[in-house]
């Protein structure tokens, strides 16, 4: 029996922790609210392996989100999944956000562009379609998303982003855009572990020396000095 | 204790160095395990926030790896997992934290926070068999100027500190303003050794009565001074400036700490810091100390530096009683001492 641990941290919509089976969802643990990652994420792990039964011992594979988002939220994420991965010797999967995003809409044939605020009136997004990745990942202002899919007959948007610039969407593409009610718009930790535990299906390694995180953005250099 | 001694793992990222140590007794270092950033961030003049915690999320886990390899222990032969939770960078510090809340989440381990200014401190006890307490320190680096009047373990008192910069930072900024590079503590020493510390005459900014320091008016006051000089078209040697600078600073760090040793009445004084290291430094302290008959201890020039061997040393004393974390613990930017 396969078991996986996934872990979101990477935006500061949710802190969401959740474990998977070849059954399905045994377990998981999603709450609003910025900036207590740090605090809470082994209160929500340690809940999560109690309710599920599963003992750490007995994971077969972590999964996390790497990005892009926000840069310490992601970080949070991938020390703990590549730590846990290094103690417990197991594989460790990253999973981009934004297809953690587009991910639950890979069923239906629109194609899907997840949106995760950025600073700046920024966005992150790109365009997925079946789980595929078809264009991006951009960081960009809503409007120049919003260029790049001019030529689509349809577009569904999710993610956080897609509700914050709702208005400039709808400005710029009027009827093509389609917004899923009600929108979702924390990445699932649900939706993290599965890919995990597809990843580990499929034979991949998750070395933890290759993890690394999907800023999209080079470091801010203000700060010196 | 699993093997008759308490093994600590201790991991240090508050700022630039990403560094894990394994520590037994709070004394003996197995192993200290230090990856610098200096040469990354020396083309930004200093260190830059962002890209020292993204550097430490690549290099935290191969450093700790190296450091239990190093020490010839496995993660099982450990009694206790320390990490620094501030004061420093909190992004850099929250890489640290986290990892180290792993550790001691999988392995059933007590976490120990520790303080990165009693960390420096605790350097002192790794390299001298017998530190007695009461004491004062100063701690001189990058990020702090700090005098501590201690009494035990579990009594630091944070007596003065700078009102601006840091004395390293003042090195830093005038190294810059000179051309001499990043770092500037490292960099000025060296030009300093061929330069006349007379010849290019600073005020004395001497801060009265209390012990706290200020160095912003002296770095100020070179950049006056040699622009100063420039315009009247007199020559300068950088080598004098350099040295003239760092006697100054010397010399009000040498004020302020003897200061603190008569008005605590103590009979010793611990240096430690990054600027610590700094060879003028520890010769004017050492002759100071001869002549009013004061104990002075300072760590070799690898452990003035940020090290995790200094965190897992600070930490023992914390395991002895019990001073452990929640694993909901946060980093902070700007812990105060007590």
């Amino acid at each position: 029996m396969r078991l996986v641990l996934g872990i979101e941290t990477s935006t500061a919509q949710a802190l969401g922790v959740a474990v998977v089976g070849e059954e399905g969802l045994l377990a998981e643990a999603t709450a609003r609210g910025e900036k207590r990652h740090a605090e809470y994420l082994f209160s929500f792990i340690e809940w999560v392996l109690k309710s599920a039964e599963v003992k750490l011992e007995e994971l077969s594979g972590i999964a996390v989100s790497i990005g892009p988002g926000s840069f310490t939220g992601i970080r949070l994420g991938v020390a703990v999944a590549k730590t846990l991965a290094q103690v417990l010797s197991l594989p460790v999967f990253g999973v981009p956000t934004l297809e953690v995003l587009a991910l639950p809409w890979s069923a239906q044939p629109l194609p899907v562009c997840p949106l995760v605020p950025s600073r700046r009136q920024e966005v992150f997004a790109a365009l997925y379609r079946r789980g595929e990745l078809l264009k991006g990942p951009w960081a960009a202002s809503p409007a120049e998303v919003a260029a790049e899919l001019r030529s689509l007959d349809s577009v569904l948007l999710t993610g956080a982003g897609a509700g914050l610039y709702a208005s400039v969407f709808r400005e710029l593409l009027g009827e093509r855009v389609v917004f899923p009610v009600p929108l979702p718009d924390s990445p699932s930790a649900q939706v993290i572990a599965f890919r995990g535990l597809e990843l580990l299906r499929q034979g991949a390694r998750g070395d933890l020396f290759e993890l690394s995180p999907l800023y999209l953005r080079p470091p801010a250099i203000s700060g010196g000095g | 204790m699993k093997n008759g001694r308490v093994l600590i793992l201790g991991i240090e990222t508050s700022c630039d160095e990403t560094a894990a140590a394994v520590v037994a007794d709070g004394r003996e270092i197995l192993s200290n395990v230090v990856s610098s950033q200096v040469e990354i961030h020396r083309r930004f003049g200093g260190v830059v926030p962002e890209v020292a915690s993204r550097k430490h999320l690549e290099m935290l886990n191969p450093v700790i790896d190296l450091a239990l390899k190093g020490a010839g222990v496995s993660l099982g032969d450990l009694d206790a997992v320390a990490v620094t939770q501030g004061p420093g960078l909190l992004g850099s510090l929250l890489v640290g934290l986290m990892v180290a809340k792993s550790l001691a989440f999988v392995l059933r381990l007590p976490l120990i926070a520790v303080h990165h200014i009693r960390a420096h401190v605790y350097a002192n006890f790794l390299a001298h068999p017998r530190v007695n307490f009461p004491f004062v320190a100063l701690v001189v680096s990058g990020g702090h100027t700090d005098l501590i009047y201690a009494t035990s373990h579990s009594d630091f008192r944070l007596i003065g500190r700078t009102k601006d910069d840091a004395a390293g930072e003042a090195f830093d900024k005038v190294a810059r303003f000179l051309g001499l590079g990043y770092p500037g503590g490292p960099a000025i020493e060296r030009k300093a050794r061929q330069g006349d510390p007379t010849a290019f005459p600073l005020p004395r900014l001497h801060t009265s009565g209390d012990f706290d320091t200020s160095f912003s008016g002296l770095k100020t006051a070179v950049i006056y001074r040699w622009r100063q000089a420039q315009e009247r078209g007199e020559k300068v040697r950088v080598e004098d400036v350099a040295a003239s600078f760092q006697a100054t600073v010397v010399e009000i760090l040498e004020e302020k700490a003897f200061a603190a040793v008569r008005a605590f009445k103590v009979p010793t004084l611990l240096l430690a810091g990054g600027v610590a290291a700094n060879g003028h430094l520890r010769e004017r302290f050492a002759t100071r100390a001869q002549a009013e008959g004061v104990k002075l201890l300072l760590p070799p020039p690898v452990l003035c530096t940020d090290n995790a061997a200094m965190v897992a040393a600070a930490a023992y004393y914390q395991f002895l009683r019990g001073d452990f974390a929640p694993l909901t613990v946060s980093a902070d930017a700007g812990l105060p001492l007590s």
